[in-house]
């Protein structure tokens, strides 16, 4: 067979449906003209090779660049979740404050004046046992912390309080 | 390329609903992506419509790897995904599934045509067609592979592609044209350092 005439081949139908093992009739039909003209079966085995290798080199190329469209999806989708999850998470806290606030405030506000009450309450006692050292010995509580933090307090520390408290 | 029989195929996908590896992801995607190509093209969608439909089908598996562990059929339910994909519709028709027995098994099973590759051409030769492959253009390369790699039709390309059938001719017709000119370069190429060396050696023995 001639050159020009086996280059045909590479574009002939028949011949890359049987390369390819895709039809029965072309299959059978090759093989016999094969069987008939043994002596075109060796460029005819190099021109499958040839198909079955553009075939495979051009599979794998398709494979690989649609791969690396599907990785940058999939990039794209997590860099997506992040800024959805982000933005969601900023909104959240963004309400989370402005409740909390206002609710931390009004309870601030509304119960300074006890706390402060309370506090010069606890001073008094505290300046008023420290005076009279006698103060918790009765309800039986020796290591009292009131009682072990006049330890280290200056000499005239109850004296001025209670001076003050007074 | 990556080949796989149906057990191997099973045990990855059990393996990737467990271990939700990429490597695993990236086997079963390449043994699918020609059949599912083969299918999409046979049934005339355009080439970005069926590419599309399998990223979303594999976009789809990724994100939602870690409930695949309940899909016993993982076969049917990746043909199930894609049409659903690639028809744009939830409920896939019983006689649409029944089309796919027509496409060919060796699209899925083991192929002898990687080795047969390895085994027929040499080395040179095969470097020279993957450079080749690489060079053409886009589309080029994508009807050589409709042709070449799933055995469409010249009439079947030419709708795929939206262009005549001269065309999807004339591109392979190119395509082909060149790879065995630069084939045949090459050979010559070695035939004229072949037959050059023989002369250098033949004139080194007449002066001694």
């Amino acid at each position: 067979m001639q050159e020009k005439h086996l280059n045909e081949l590479l574009k002939n139908e028949t011949f890359i449906n049987y390369c390819l093992k895709r039809n029965k009739q072309d299959i059978n039909d090759w093989e016999i003209r094969i069987q008939e003209n043994p002596e075109t079966k060796a460029q005819l085995e190099e021109l499958k090779v040839l198909v079955l290798a553009m075939g495979h080199h051009a599979g794998q190329k398709a494979i690989a660049q649609n791969y690396l469209k599907l990785r940058n999806l999939i990039n794209q989708g997590y860099a997506l979740k992040k800024r959805y999850i982000l933005f969601f998470f900023g909104w959240i806290s963004s309400a989370a404050a402005i409740i909390v606030l206002p609710v931390f405030f009004v309870f601030y506000s509304l119960t300074s004046n006890v706390l402060r009450q309370s506090l010069s309450v606890i001073r008094f006692l505290d300046t008023y046992s420290v005076k009279h050292n006698v103060f918790h010995k009765p309800a039986g509580h020796p290591e009292n912390s009131l009682i072990y933090s006049a330890k280290y307090r200056p000499d005239d520390y109850a004296f001025n309080h209670v001076s003050k408290v007074m | 390329m990556i080949r796989l029989k149906g057990s191997d195929l099973k045990h990855i996908w059990k393996s990737f609903t467990i271990s939700e590896g990429e490597d695993d992801f990236y086997t079963i995607y390449s043994h699918y992506h020609h059949y599912l190509s083969y299918i999409g093209y046979k049934r005339y969608f355009s080439e970005d419509v069926v590419k599309d439909a399998i990223n979303d089908v594999f976009l789809y598996l990724w994100e939602n790897k870690s409930d695949l562990q309940t899909v016993n059929n993982y076969h049917n339910y990746i043909i199930t995904c894609f049409l659903r994909k690639l028809y744009r519709k939830n409920i896939i028709a019983p006689e649409e599934m029944d089309e796919l027995q027509d496409v060919p098994i060796m699209l899925l099973s083991p192929s002898v045509e990687d080795q047969y590759i390895q085994q027929g051409m040499n080395g040179t030769v095969i470097q020279i067609v993957k450079d080749h492959i690489n060079q053409l253009a886009a589309k080029q390369r994508n009807m050589v592979y409709q042709k070449f790699y799933l055995g469409l039709s010249y009439q079947e390309i030419a709708i795929t592609n939206k262009v005549s059938i001269n065309t999807v001719y004339n591109t392979i017709y190119k395509a082909i044209d060149k790879l065995k000119s630069t084939i045949t370069k090459e050979q010559e190429t070695y035939l004229l350092i072949a037959i050059g060396t023989m002369i250098l050696f033949f004139l080194f023995f007449q002066i001694q």
